[in-house]
């Protein structure tokens, strides 16, 4: 009897339409995957929010339901949408290089130069640059305060402190006097590498917030600029 | 006691044969054209001894008159110009304000250091008898950050670096070992420095100096490079060895592959200052069992 009634029902109409979308859908993706066509890559993962910033709908239905088969395959795409969006920020943030530190996941390291900062990760998916609030908040105060006045007065004091040592030559002071200036080296470089920071987005934005604003507005342009580029090719 | 005949004879040849012999070796000496011929021509003057009873010679024979004239004559065979001698005294013209001489080193060494006189600063050790010519890393270093070095221009102390390179290679013919280092300028080459082992504190100031003097760091997977200008950079890295310690080494890197090590601590200050003011972790490795007492 059982056997019987598992092998006469048919699926219904309903799941049927449900297993093919899911498939259109994921097949749509890949076929984009293997046409490099981003931007539709882009809309396909989260069309709400490419409808609302880049076509500027009010109101955009999600595609979350859809866009959650990809949820197990996020590094992987991570991955495949990197190399393009860091040919955009290399002319847009030219200061920020990335580091994969492990599938799909890139930190931002500032600059070029030795110990240079790491202040935030680079998501690739959402095209969203997640900074790390304490680092951002220096280079935000290097910006307001000016040049060499992180650590200032701590620097001036050690200084003054070795110069104390240097007169009052009874005390054995060598070893303090070195533990100072380590201590003033390790200050001076966090100054350098803000001012180095602040120098190198001069060159590229006005000012701090027209730094903030843009990359804020990160995922907006970089989809326009894959549409121009579509638009260009066509 | 009177000599016979017969004795003195047999003195008088013997002081005779001596002295042609000498005569003919002075006179090679300055008629020979090629290097490994002149240098074993001179080997032989060094270890000629005179020992005549019937005459006295008496002229200055000294073995730093004949290194000071091979050095010359060696000088003209590569083809190299400005060299002066009087009295001994060696000039450059490319460095005016600075006197050399040859002295001969320690006692249980063939060869002589070339020292300028007034610095006092042995800046090469040249020895014609176990052909090695071999440059001190420091005292070139101090050289040019003497004063008078330090007024040197950039264009006269590449010239010179060129022509002492020149003079290096010539006495490859003569399959002299060498030992460049500060003076090498070719891109490939690595000056290690002595010890191993980089602190962090001595690269952090790096970083600063140079950032504070407005040149670009950069950061590598294996150390750093400044870019000095367009054309030069300097490179400063590390490779591991087996034991697990860090090896450290310069490169200078140059399009036109011109540019040594000596010639960047002459034209950049502040890579001086930071290569003196930490010489004792920077020191570039060299013969040192040859140049310290």
């Amino acid at each position: 009897m059982n056997k019987t009634y598992m092998q006469s029902l048919p699926a219904s109409p309903n799941l049927n339409t449900k297993i093919t979308n899911k498939i259109d859908y994921l097949k749509t993706v890949l076929d984009a995957i293997n046409s490099k066509n981003y931007l539709q890559v882009y809309e396909m993962i989260d069309s709400s929010r490419f409808n609302r910033i880049v076509r500027g709908y009010q109101y955009a239905d999600s595609n979350a339901s859809m866009a959650n088969l990809t949820a197990n395959i996020q590094p992987e795409l991570a991955q495949f949408l990197a190399p393009k969006l860091f040919e955009y920020l290399r002319v847009n943030f030219p200061f920020f290089n990335y580091k994969e530190v492990k599938l799909g996941v890139y930190e931002i390291v500032f600059g070029q130069w030795p110990a240079a900062r790491t202040i935030g990760i680079l998501d690739t998916i959402r095209v969203e640059f997640i900074f790390d609030q304490v680092a951002l908040e220096k280079l935000r105060s290097n910006f307001e305060d000016g040049e060499d006045t992180l650590n200032k007065l701590q620097i001036d004091e050690l200084k003054q402190a070795n110069v104390a040592l240097h007169k009052n030559a009874d005390t054995p002071s060598n070893e303090e006097i070195l533990k100072n200036n380590d201590q003033i080296i390790i200050l001076e470089k966090e100054n350098v590498l803000l001012d180095l920071e602040r120098n190198s987005i001069l060159e590229t934005y006005s000012d701090f917030q027209d730094f903030i604003h843009a990359a804020q507005k990160l995922y907006g342009n970089y989809i326009n600029s894959l549409q121009n580029q579509l638009d260009v090719a066509q | 006691m009177l000599l016979s005949n017969n004795n003195l004879n047999q003195v008088l040849s013997s002081d005779l044969k001596q002295l042609n012999g000498y005569a003919d070796l002075v006179n090679r000496f300055f008629e020979s054209e090629k290097i490994p011929e002149l240098n074993q021509i001179t080997r032989e003057i060094l270890q000629t001894k005179i020992n005549t009873r019937s005459v006295v010679i008496n002229f200055d024979n000294s073995p730093v008159i004949w290194v000071t004239q091979l050095f010359a004559k060696l000088w003209l065979l590569a083809k190299l110009p400005g060299l002066n001698v009087v009295n001994n005294r060696i000039r450059f013209q490319q460095l005016e304000n600075f006197e050399f001489t040859f002295v001969p080193a320690n006692m249980n060494k063939s060869g002589f250091y070339l020292r300028e006189n007034n610095q006092v600063l042995n800046i090469l050790y040249f020895d014609v008898i176990t052909q090695r010519l071999f440059f001190n890393a420091d005292a070139l270093a101090k050289l040019v950050n003497s004063n008078p070095g330090k007024r040197v221009s950039s264009d006269r102390l590449a010239d010179f670096v060129k022509h002492l390179n020149q003079f290096a290679d010539a006495l490859l013919e003569d399959e002299f070992a060498l030992d460049l280092n500060l003076i090498d300028y070719e891109n490939d080459q690595k000056l290690f420095v002595d010890k191993v082992d980089v602190p962090v504190e001595v690269t952090d100031k790096l970083f600063l100096t140079a950032t504070k003097n407005g040149f670009f760091i950069g950061a590598l997977d294996d150390g750093f490079q400044i870019s000095l200008d367009e054309n030069i950079s300097l490179f400063f890295q590390q490779q591991i060895e087996a034991s697990g310690h860090s090896q450290w080494y310069f490169r200078v890197v140059d399009k036109k592959n011109e540019w040594s090590f000596l010639q960047v601590l002459q034209k950049f200050p502040f890579i001086s200052n930071w290569y003196s003011q930490n010489i004792s972790t920077l020191e570039i490795a060299y013969r040192d069992e040859i140049f310290l007492n």
